[in-house]
């Protein structure tokens, strides 16, 4: 019988594509960049996850670098993403998101209290890059939205 | 390519695509299986997959035991999946769905429905318990992860799955007996 469950379940084979992108993920590797790590992802977090259908509108996402946090808020608003950003302490920075699936990415900038506020046209797998006046970079986890 | 883990993995964080490739190579089947195995739907496990990979791509330089990536890649997986889940009836990242014939973890299924003998193994599996379906989909995945894989992948102890694993078959083939009873 295990031979035959074994024999099924190949069938369901990796689909090539999703190989060909994880291969092209090294292309992603972090050069000139530090790493904002996950603190926090409330879609991750147990309490504010009820079950599978629950709806959260909102989602909160917190990164650390060094002594910095970067605050996010995702809203969703009709298929498009609203991001709301709090870099604390307050700094005045260059914002890029980058999209996994290479396509283009898109740019804002935090004002002087570190706030910043991106829409997007569609969901999919981000990351913030954010560069200061020296052109230092820090690049945040890769999260879903 | 040598085919030593901590090499590969060394390797790949200098930027070796070879090297990374090896790695995917060896390991894109315990990743699929891990998130197959949540249930997740052909987009959501791709996008689970591809959230996984991208982790490990960070954390190339932090591998603290090269030797246990599997397990290190089944856990991260597993986290990834129950993200996916957990955000629920939110619009799930699809720019890449077009690259799925159809979407559901069913229609998938429904493809595999190509011998009887099957939908016969396929009926009495998914009449069996949600736990039991997880672990047989990962201890009868086809590259046949090492117990130390289920256990990340579940998050379950490694002691638990031999006692588990027979337990779970032996209710799939009472199921199958009672399938097929009910054919004749």
């Amino acid at each position: 019988m295990i031979d035959q469950l074994r024999d099924a379940f190949g069938a369901d084979a990796v689909p090539s594509r999703v190989t060909e992108a994880a291969k092209a993920a090294l292309t992603w590797r972090r050069i000139d960049a530090e790493l904002a790590e996950l603190l926090s992802d409330s879609a991750l977090d147990a309490e504010s996850a009820l079950a599978r259908g629950a709806s959260p509108l909102v989602r909160s996402v917190s990164f650390s670098a060094g002594g910095a946090i970067i605050d996010l808020e995702v809203q969703l608003d009709d298929g498009r993403r609203v991001l709301l950003g709090q870099l604390s302490p307050a700094m005045q920075r260059t914002i890029e998101i980058q999209r996994a699936d290479g396509s283009e990415s898109s740019s804002s900038s935090s004002d002087e209290l570190g706030r910043f506020r991106i829409k997007l046209d569609a969901g999919g797998t981000i990351r913030l890059r954010i560069v200061d006046e020296a052109g230092a970079a820090v690049e945040t986890a890769w999260i879903p939205i | 390519m040598p085919c030593e883990l901590p090499t590969l993995v060394s390797e790949a964080g200098n930027g070796n695509q070879a090297a990374w490739g090896a790695i995917v190579d060896r390991f894109s089947g315990l990743v699929w299986s891990t998130t197959r195995a949540h249930r997740l739907s052909a987009a959501e496990a791709a996008d689970a997959a591809q959230g996984t990979w991208l982790r490990l791509v960070e954390n190339l330089d932090r591998i603290e035991d090269p030797e246990r990536l599997g397990a290190w890649l089944a856990t991260t997986a597993r986290r990834e999946c129950l993200r996916i889940i957990r955000m629920g009836k939110r619009e799930m990242p699809s720019d890449e769905e077009w690259m799925f014939e159809s979407d559901s973890g069913e229609a998938i299924e429904a493809r595999l429905l190509t011998r009887e003998r099957d939908e016969t193994l396929w009926r009495a599996f998914h009449a069996i318990e949600e736990r039991c379906q997880e672990l047989l989909r990962l201890v009868c995945a086809p590259d046949a992860p090492t117990y130390e894989e289920v256990a990340a992948a579940l998050a379950i102890p490694v002691g638990a799955i031999g006692p588990t694993r027979a337990r779970c078959l032996d209710k799939l083939r009472r199921r199958l007996e009672e399938e097929q009873a009910d054919l004749r």
